[in-house]
């Protein structure tokens, strides 16, 4: 098949593609984990029932079942060395199954294996796996590729460039989106057909990962910025589980309905993808059939991308090409290029990104680098903190084409002259990776003093571009701005070139700063020249955007040209200025005078004397106070039940809560305490149940903070419960031994440092070792709930309060 | 920003590979909740670590801890960058380099790395640099790094500050191309630990109780030895000097402010505080010295702090509350990212001033639940100072009032025999000293006799890049060691609470 058929098929009419491979062989009986390939070239009829089953359902073009037939995934089974003749044996089932009533299409997938700087497969290494497959599906027979369920728009590049580097065969390229509305890697629908269409895709589109209503908004947006046409291949709904198996609802009708309604948001090529049998395509093919599609848009759009966003260069818009990504002048970024770090990079990409700038420039050139190597660094380093397209700044071609192959996007070519050499090397670059480009009017003989001669060589310029398969919505002309030192009118003739390009549909740029040269205060003759430019329909400017009166004029300017949204542009720009510059920003609060002085509320819950006197830490009058009560006829164990043990409750929550601190807390059980101490010797011994268990508490070996485990002590003590405290810096054999000889419930170990707490583990261990059995339990300020679970303690509790109620727990 | 991250493979050490810094203050041992990202696509199970830090609704949003989440598949994430350390160095006015005989002098702190390009003959310096500690990325804190010693045994420490120097030496190598053969000695000041990571000295036992040094600094060398194999643009034969320290907690970065302010040479009795993760504190007092060091915490730095972060651009810095209102600066007047230590300091102290504070720390009824507005970030949200911030700050002040006390108690000093109290360090050049005396960080009788001294270990690198050090400052130096003070437990619990006016 010819790439020209493969527009006249899809001229024609709506094109049927087939439905699931994947989920329909599993009902034939594929199990899951096999390799796939193996598999259906052992059971081939499955196949080619199936696929017999979409043909007469109408498909018109069926996707051989490829999927995952390269290297590396064939590796995995250890296949690698039957590439060749299993692309082969497939092709030629899906071609005895099409019975020369459908085309072939050789399928395509990503290879699981993550590209540099993720992992560590170089983009050439990539490309040559692909061109592998592509060349045994060529020799196959195949009548086109059909790359798809990519997530990464990159790894679509390499595809796309790998077979067009093998054959001219159609491709048609979908990647799979997230719910988020763009790929796994981030890229958005738009984006799609910017890069690939220049690259030689010949439609694009959409498949799998989403149910086919939530695919109309990404048709639509991909649709806008496409020539070519667009492919949607949902899934049957979502996937669901059930009793373990992954189904999905959708029933062909639903189905068919609405992926008719995707033709109307732009789909012309429709299949099925997860999910999706024979029925659906027929139901399919009958919904579409005399529909009429919508025309592919013949327009063509100014529109640069990165692998995250787009930008379009078009009439009644301007903003900055950020320029500081160039070591000219910079010696500590030369000197950070030399020794192969990025940081500046990285600091510039992002600062400008902030600065409000839509694109960057890279240039790397400085002696002593190899500057090819390093623009590859580069790029792949600012991509990565930076979602703007990039403008690939270079005076070598070899540089600017090793960068357009491995940039992720659709890059703008800073620049191409009229030099006869540059002319010949670069536009054919630029028609491979579809790139854009700035054009230079400057030819052999120099740089053309006359305008009429400067506009002769743009006409001519645009000739040799149409020629190389260029248009002219790929041209950016910089109109070469000369000083007003050297020529006080060249303002006015860079207006003048303005307007010539405007009239012939060219875009335009300018660097800025070169008009001022020589003169004081340079910053308000090159925002007065901004002005004129912006005024005149300039598109862009080379600058660098963290000059804040640039910026600012810019956005007036714009916005008092009427361009759209350049007035809320202008309004969010001020926003952001006014945060940069100004220092003060107030917050008005209710003012605490009106409102009195922090107060203890009364406790709803006042139970008595010595609940208050706990709460309130008043440790002078507690043992008073609890003779007083003594006296009135209480009995010893009713004040404890009935007011020291709910106080002390109460003041665990104030803790809890952060309501009461630490001196609070420790000055309420100390009071406690002191209660607790004068009424024990009277509490009846008969009652003897009340005697509680034995706890062991240390600071672990290496650590002196005790300041918590002491409150832990003291707060386990005035709940009844026996307390050894064996201090702080104890080695784990100390705390086992001791624990075993007293017979103790629990242990409780305390730590503060990360380096500590390591010897919390020792004792488990040792407990282990010695057989001790009852309970361990861990805290302090480092300490976690996963790191107890880790080191097998029984417990962790966040603070003091805490600690008691799990004791309580672990020893019920 | 935006990240993919592949499959396999814990998303906090590839952000480490990437060199993307995000907050992590337990580098990596899941107990501090900070290191947050947000999942965007793909999956991330939740993990118990998750759990134990993250609600359920900001779990429901897809917000993860990088240090535990490990996903099958590539995931698109998004998280905060951490941003650059203001670092302080010292004042000088540049002068032209003449092709002299030249000394460089470097600070290695636990945040930043400060160096002085510095004229042999005349004592002029000529340029000064500061960057951010690589080491960082393993931790805020010491310990944390320590940890992360010893239980990876890699030399990942010595390598990454070993890469830091040779950085800081081709930056003054390259901005001025003579020096290369006019370095003649090269002097560096740190404190115990950076010295063994720099020695690449295993720092285990510097980790825990009773802390023993393997080397306290000392020691002289040739730059090749140093770097061990790293080239350099500085000749591979010039002289290294490490300064000495006292101990495992008073190091060398002591022992050079002390050369620095001459406070040897004086008969006057002086304290030079180094305010930050600890605070070294030290009385010189009849030519004798007498240290503590006072584990205060992260809280003067930003850490532990809800909205806390390092002294960054946009970190606010200084707050006012009055008739109500409050308004905040921020450093370098950037957009507001969080409250750094002086920060957190002023706004207590304002707290406190308005009566919204009362002296147990508690925050006025109004505030108690949500915490009290300090301003918004750009995107609208209020930034909030909460009740637990309070309860961090004063943790950290009790630590630090609670060591000085027990210096003067111990070397029978009162407020008033103190001539003078210089505070030293990057936190410290910036404090508000009447919020200090206001919250009682410092004993207010101390803070009129208060001068912000900047970052003086450098400052007495820099003074030993021409005379030799007082080796004598060695023998008279007493230690009185917290964690055995008798008194220390007691007066903590009291100096948490703030004193009324
Ligand atoms: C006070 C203090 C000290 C005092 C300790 C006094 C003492 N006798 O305890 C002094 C000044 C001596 C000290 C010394 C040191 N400290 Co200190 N210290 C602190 C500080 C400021 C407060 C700790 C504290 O007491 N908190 C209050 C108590 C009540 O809280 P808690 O212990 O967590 O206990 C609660 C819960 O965790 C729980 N709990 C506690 N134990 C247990 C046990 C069980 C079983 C259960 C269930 C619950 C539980 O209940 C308690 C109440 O709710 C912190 C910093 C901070 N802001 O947190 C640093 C801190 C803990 N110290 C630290 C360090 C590094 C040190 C030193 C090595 C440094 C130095 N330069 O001196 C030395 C070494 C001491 C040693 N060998 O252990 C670090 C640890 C860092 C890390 N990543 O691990 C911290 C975090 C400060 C920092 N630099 O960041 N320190
Ligand atoms: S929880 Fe602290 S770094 Fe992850």
């Amino acid at each position: 098949m010819k790439r020209e058929d493969f527009r006249s098929l899809t001229e024609s009419g709506i094109v049927l593609l087939d439905g699931a491979t994947g989920t329909n062989l599993q009902k034939y009986g594929m199990p899951s984990g096999v390799c796939p390939e193996q598999w259906i070239l052992d059971h081939p009829d499955a196949i080619t029932e199936l696929q017999r089953k979409f043909v007469s359902a109408g498909t018109q073009i069926l996707l051989a079942p490829t999927f995952t037939a390269n290297r590396i995934k064939l590796s995995e089974y250890g296949l690698e060395n039957d590439l060749i003749d299993m692309n082969r044996q497939l092709i030629e089932l899906s071609k005895k199954a099409a019975d020369n009533k459908a085309y072939v299409a050789a399928d395509i997938t990503m290879t699981g294996k993550q590209l540099y700087p993720m992992g560590t497969m170089t983009f050439e290494e990539l490309v040559d796996i692909y061109k592998e497959q592509a060349a045994a599906a060529l020799d196959a027979g195949a009548d086109l590729f059909a790359v798809e369920t990519m997530m990464s728009l990159q790894e679509t590049r390499a595809a796309i460039i790998a077979i067009r580097e093998v054959c001219d065969l159609p491709i048609m390229a979908t990647l799979t989106f997230e719910s988020d509305g763009r790929t796994l890697f981030g890229t958005p629908p738009e984006c799609v057909p910017v890069v690939l269409e220049g690259l030689g895709a010949d439609a694009v589109g959409i498949n799998c990962g989403t149910e086919p209503d939530m695919m109309r908004d990404l048709i639509k947006r991909m649709y806008e910025y496409s020539r070519i046409p667009i492919i949607a291949k949902p899934n049957a709904g979502m996937p669901e589980l059930e009793n373990g198996k992954t189904i999905y609802r959708m029933t062909p009708e639903e189905f068919a309905s609405a992926c008719s309604s995707l033709c109307d948001c732009g789909a012309a090529i429709v299949g099925g993808c997860c999910g999706t049998t024979p029925e659906h395509i027929a139901s399919l093919r009958k919904a579409v059939e005399g529909k009429t599609k919508k025309p592919v848009l013949k327009e063509k759009r100014r529109v640069i991308s990165s692998e995250r966003k787009i930008y379009e260069i078009s009439d009644g818009t301007f903003n900055v090409i950020g320029e500081r990504i160039n070591p000219t002048g910079k010696k500590a970024l030369q000197a950070e290029l030399r020794e192969g770090k990025m940081n500046i990079v990285r600091s510039f990409a992002q600062d400008q990104e902030k600065a409000g700038a839509a694109i960057l420039d890279i240039n790397v050139g400085t002696n002593g680098i190899d500057e090819k190597q390093t623009m590859l660094n580069v790029i792949t380093e600012v991509s990565e903190v930076s979602s703007l397209p990039l403008c690939i700044d270079s005076s070598y071609p070899e540089v600017i084409e090793a960068a357009l192959r491995i940039y992720p996007g659709r890059a703008l070519i800073n620049s191409i002259s009229f030099e006869s050499e540059k002319l010949s090397r670069l536009l054919p670059v630029a028609k491979k990776y579809g790139a854009m480009f700035i054009f230079l009017p400057v030819s052999d003989e120099g740089i053309p003093s006359d305008i009429k001669v400067k506009h002769g060589i743009i006409e001519q310029a645009l000739i040799c571009a149409e020629q190389a398969g260029l248009d002219r919505q790929d041209i950016v002309v910089d109109a070469l701005v000369g000083t007003v030192g050297a020529d006080r009118e060249s303002a006015l003739k860079c207006i003048s070139t303005w307007k010539f390009c405007q009239k012939r549909g060219l875009a335009t740029v300018c660097g800025l700063s070169n008009i001022s040269f020589g003169l004081p205060e340079r910053s308000f003759v090159n925002a007065a020249f901004l002005v004129m430019g912006i005024s005149n329909g300039l598109n862009l400017a080379i600058a660098n955007p963290s000059q804040e009166l640039l910026m600012n004029s810019a956005a007036a300017a714009s916005m008092l040209m009427a361009y759209e949204n350049s007035d809320i542009g202008y309004i969010k720009r001020m926003e952001g200025y006014r945060e940069r510059v100004a220092s003060l920003q107030p917050v008005s609060t209710p003012s605490a005078a009106s409102v009195g002085n922090t107060k203890k509320e009364p406790d709803p819950e006042d139970k008595g004397r010595l609940y208050k006197a706990v709460i309130d830490g008043d440790k002078a009058n507690i043992t008073e106070l609890t003779k007083e009560e003594l006296d009135k006829g209480a009995a010893p164990s009713d004040l404890i039940n009935g007011q020291l043990i709910p106080a002390i409750n109460k003041v665990g929550e104030y803790f809890n809560e952060k309501r009461y601190f630490l001196p609070q807390l420790i000055a309420s059980a100390g009071t406690m305490e002191k209660s607790i101490e004068y009424l024990t010797p009277l509490l009846t011994d008969n009652g003897d149940d009340s005697k509680k268990e034995t706890i062991i508490i240390a600071t672990v070996q290496g650590d002196v903070h005790d300041i918590g485990k002491n409150l832990v002590a003291l707060m386990l003590r005035n709940y009844g419960y026996n307390v050894i405290d064996l201090g702080k810096d104890v080695p784990a054999d100390t705390i086992i031994d001791a624990a075993i000889e007293n017979d103790a419930a629990v242990v409780a170990l305390s730590a503060l440092m990360t380096t500590t707490m390591m010897n919390m583990k020792d004792v488990v261990t040792e407990a282990k070792n010695k057989g001790y059995g009852g309970k361990i339990i861990i805290g302090g300020a480092c300490v976690t709930e996963s790191f107890a679970k880790e080191i097998g303690a029984d417990g962790y509790s966040g603070d003091a309060a805490d600690c008691v109620a799990l004791v309580k727990k672990l020893l019920a | 920003m935006e990240i993919v991250c592949p499959g396999g493979k814990n998303i906090l050490k590839y952000l480490l590979e990437k060199n993307v810094t995000i907050d992590t203050p337990c580098a990596g041992n899941g107990s501090c909740g900070k290191c947050r990202i947000k999942l965007i696509a793909g999956d991330l199970p939740v993990t118990k670590t998750d759990k134990e830090h993250l609600s359920e609704e900001e779990l429901s949003t897809g917000i993860r801890l990088a240090c535990a989440a490990v996903p099958d598949k590539p995931v698109r994430i998004e998280l905060n960058e951490l941003g650059n350390v203001n670092a302080v160095t010292l004042n000088y006015k540049s002068a032209a380099y003449d092709n002299g005989v030249c000394g460089i002098a470097i600070d290695i702190g636990t945040t930043t790395i400060a160096a002085a390009l510095t004229e042999t003959q005349s004592g002029r310096i000529l340029d000064v640099y500061s960057a951010e500690n690589s080491q960082r990325r393993f931790g805020a804190d010491i310990v944390t790094r320590i940890r992360f010693d010893s239980l990876n045994h890699n030399g990942e420490l010595t390598n990454t500050l070993l890469d830091d120097m040779v950085k800081l030496l081709n930056h003054f190598a390259v901005k001025y191309p003579g020096i290369r053969k006019n370095i003649r000695k090269i002097v560096i000041s740190a404190n115990t630990t950076m010295i063994h990571t720099l020695l690449g000295k295993n720092t285990a036992s510097l980790g825990v109780y009773p802390f023993a040094a393997l080397t306290l600094g000392g020691e002289e060398m040739t730059l090749k030895t140093l770097l061990r194999g790293r080239y350099s643009a500085i000749d591979k034969n010039t002289p290294v000097y490490i300064l000495k320290g006292f101990s495992a907690h008073i190091g060398a970065d002591i022992a050079s402010g002390i050369t620095a302010l001459g406070l040897l040479e004086s008969d006057k009795t002086a304290v030079l505080c180094d305010l930050g993760t600890n605070a070294e504190t030290v009385l010189v007092k009849n030519k004798r010295i007498y240290a503590i060091s006072a584990a205060a915490g992260p809280a003067l730095e930003g850490g532990n702090i809800s909205c806390g972060c390092a002294g960054v651009d946009g970190a606010v810095c200084s707050v006012k509350i009055q008739d109500s209102v409050c308004t905040v600066k921020t450093i370098n007047n950037k957009p507001v990212c969080g409250v750094c230590g002086t920060g957190v300091i002023d706004c207590a102290a304002e707290l406190l001033k308005n009566g919204l504070v009362d002296k147990t720390g508690r925050l006025h009824d109004r505030y108690f639940i949500k915490g009290y507005p300090l301003t918004r970030y750009t995107d609208g949200r209020i930034l909030y100072f909460t009740q637990d911030d309070i309860r961090q700050l004063q943790l950290a002040k009790s630590a630090v009032a609670s060591g000085i006390e027990i210096l003067l108690k111990r070397t029978d000093t009162s407020p008033e025999d103190i001539d003078c109290m210089y505070i030293a360090g990057g936190f410290g050049y910036y404090l508000n000293t009447d919020s200090a005396a206001a919250v009682g960080l410092l004993p207010r009788e101390l803070c009129k006799k208060a001068r912000l001294v900047g970052n003086t270990s450098l400052m007495g690198a820099v003074k030993l890049c021409r005379e030799r050090d007082n080796t004598d400052m060695y023998n008279s130096f007493t230690e009185i060691m917290l964690s055995n003070d008798e008194d220390f437990n007691s007066s903590f619990i009291e100096n948490i609470n703030f004193t009324e006016e």
